[in-house]
């Protein structure tokens, strides 16, 4: 199995973590993965994207080309982005709570989720991302849900062990919530 | 320090596996996208007692790159094209002088300032030698992570067996890029070789010697030539290295290095599941070129096709290689957001050759 991941934001939204994240879960599982950035230099002009590609084998094409089957939204710059780089039949998690406006496109779909609204009530706007991981993990079977919360213990609880636990709640919020959106 | 998989950017595996391999000593200058090699050397090395040292500029770096090779020690740089142009002169006296050592060339999108994305467009600089004169350096051409890993020991071999520059080029989309890469024990693989017949070490325990890659006189210079010539035609006959996938029934055959060689695993793949016969050569040596692996074409072969991130260079290669025997065609691209030909257009190409 293949799961090609787009996650998208302005700078400091966390899109590169979520990405990381993604990519530590996936070495913890014995499984493939590659990480590439936005390959070119609109890096610079505030927008963020990791790219992650999870496989039970060896990733031979390591490029999302308009394929990507998860995609995560965070702000409104990258939203047209993330809806036109989807896969026919793909995802597309929309943080409605900073993106008002939707666009419809055919055989992609588009399940808002107001992720940032989310984070202020679980303690910090900053957890966002991590909203939307869970709900990213819910949606595809790319990674055991288990396996994120333990990366997350290993990378924050040393560090931040104060941020952990909103961290894991950020988590779990995700991935209750997508089913009731998704619906 | 032990085998352990790492999950690292490739700039980095790169870092990694010239320090676990013998490296100690990495001059270099600061240039997109190959600057994370140098960040990253700067914090290890002095744990492999060794030094990155940051020199004034590329010829600089060079200069002290061919200082470091003359005391037999295994020195190494990182640059991208810019950079590599600036180094030719030294390169070149490094060649004549016969002195080892590991460089990396980023590859971005030239020519002159370019830009900094990734680009394969430093093939003939790589593999025409690059400077003045009748010289080749060994140029290897990892397509992954793991690749980088795990070609180091034979460019550290290669460069003290042959006594050469080795030179690896990889493209700066394959550099920026995340994986994980298993990294066997370290190993020092220079250390295995003795230096003492030709180093240049002071008087103390030899005759004084002396580095000529001049002449005083006109036979010295065709001597060298001949000494040199003779050697890279042993390399040209036992280094060749590529790999070739179902090249056996092959229709069309694709022939990428790097990024779209590795690609090209996955095009075979898809293209084999649905009844198609295409197969890949992915050259890993660049020079020598694996003229073998195009030795034994199949008579089911109607055409090659070539890709690369640049407007047809190794593509020159491949026709020699083929001679004539069937079309070669060429697909390539560079700069851009996306400076590459995606699977999506590879596959097209294809589609448009069976």
């Amino acid at each position: 199995m293949r799961t090609k991941c787009t996650f998208s934001g302005s700078g400091g939204q966390g899109s590169a973590l979520l990405a990381k994240l993604v990519c530590q879960g996936a070495i913890k599982q014995g499984l493939k993965v590659v990480m590439t950035q936005t390959y070119g230099i609109e890096q610079r002009g505030g927008d963020s994207t990791g790219y992650v590609i999870v496989s039970d084998n060896f990733i031979g094409n390591p490029l999302v080309e308009n394929d990507a089957d998860i995609s995560v939204a965070l702000s409104p710059s990258i939203y047209d982005g993330c809806v036109d780089g989807a896969v026919e039949g793909g995802i597309v998690l929309v943080n409605s709570s900073l993106i008002t406006e939707m666009r419809e496109r055919e055989g992609v779909k588009q399940v808002p989720i107001s992720a940032s609204d989310m984070a202020v009530e679980l303690g910090s706007v900053k957890c966002a991302n991590i909203v939307m991981l869970g709900a990213a993990l819910a949606a595809t079977n790319m990674l055991e849900f288990e396996t994120v919360e333990q990366v997350l213990r290993e990378t924050l609880g040393a560090k931040k062990p104060a941020l952990l636990e909103m961290n894991l709640n950020a988590l779990e919020r995700g991935r209750t919530v997508y089913a009731s959106a998704a619906e | 320090m032990k085998s352990e998989t790492l999950f690292l950017k490739n700039t980095q595996t790169f870092a990694e596996a010239m320090v676990r391999c013998g490296v100690r000593y990495h001059f270099a200058y600061p240039i997109t996208p190959a600057t994370e090699v140098m960040k990253h050397t700067a914090v290890i090395l002095p744990e492999y007692g060794g030094r990155m040292v940051q020199m004034e500029s590329e010829l600089a770096v060079a200069n002290a790159l061919a200082g470091c090779a003359c005391t037999g020690t295994l020195g190494a740089t990182s640059t991208s094209g810019p950079g590599m142009a600036l180094m030719q002169e030294s390169i070149s006296f490094m060649a004549a002088g016969e002195l080892p050592c590991i460089m990396l060339d980023a590859m971005r999108v030239g020519p002159g300032d370019g830009d900094i994305v990734g680009a394969q467009s430093n093939y003939f600089q790589a593999t025409r030698g690059g400077g003045h004169g009748d010289y080749r350096v060994i140029v290897l051409a990892p397509a992954s992570g793991q690749e980088i890993v795990d070609l180091m020991p034979d460019a550290v071999k290669l460069a003290y067996t042959y006594r050469t520059p080795v030179l690896f080029v990889i493209d700066g989309v394959t550099c920026t890029m995340t994986e994980s890469a298993i990294f066997p024990e370290a190993h020092d693989y220079a250390a295995g070789f003795d230096t003492s017949s030709w180093a240049y070490t002071g008087t103390a325990d030899h005759e004084k010697r002396f580095l000529l890659t001049g002449s005083y006189t006109h036979s010295q210079g065709e001597e060298m030539n001949e000494r040199l010539r003779a050697k890279f035609e042993r390399i040209k006959e036992k280094e060749q290295r590529w790999e070739s996938i179902q090249t056996e029934d092959a229709e069309v055959v694709l022939v990428g290095f790097g990024i779209h060689g590795r690609m090209g695993q996955d095009l075979v793949a898809n293209m084999r599941a649905q009844g198609k016969k295409v197969g890949l050569i992915r050259p890993i040596t660049l020079w020598p070129f694996p003229d073998k692996a195009f030795e034994q074409l199949p008579e089911s072969l109607k055409s090659v096709l070539v890709v690369e991130m640049n407007h047809g260079q190794m593509l020159d290669d491949v026709r020699l290689a083929v001679n004539g025997r069937v079309p070669v065609h060429f697909l390539g691209k560079t700069g851009g957001d996306m400076p590459l030909c995606t699977l999506a257009d590879m596959t097209a190409q294809i589609n448009t050759l069976l």
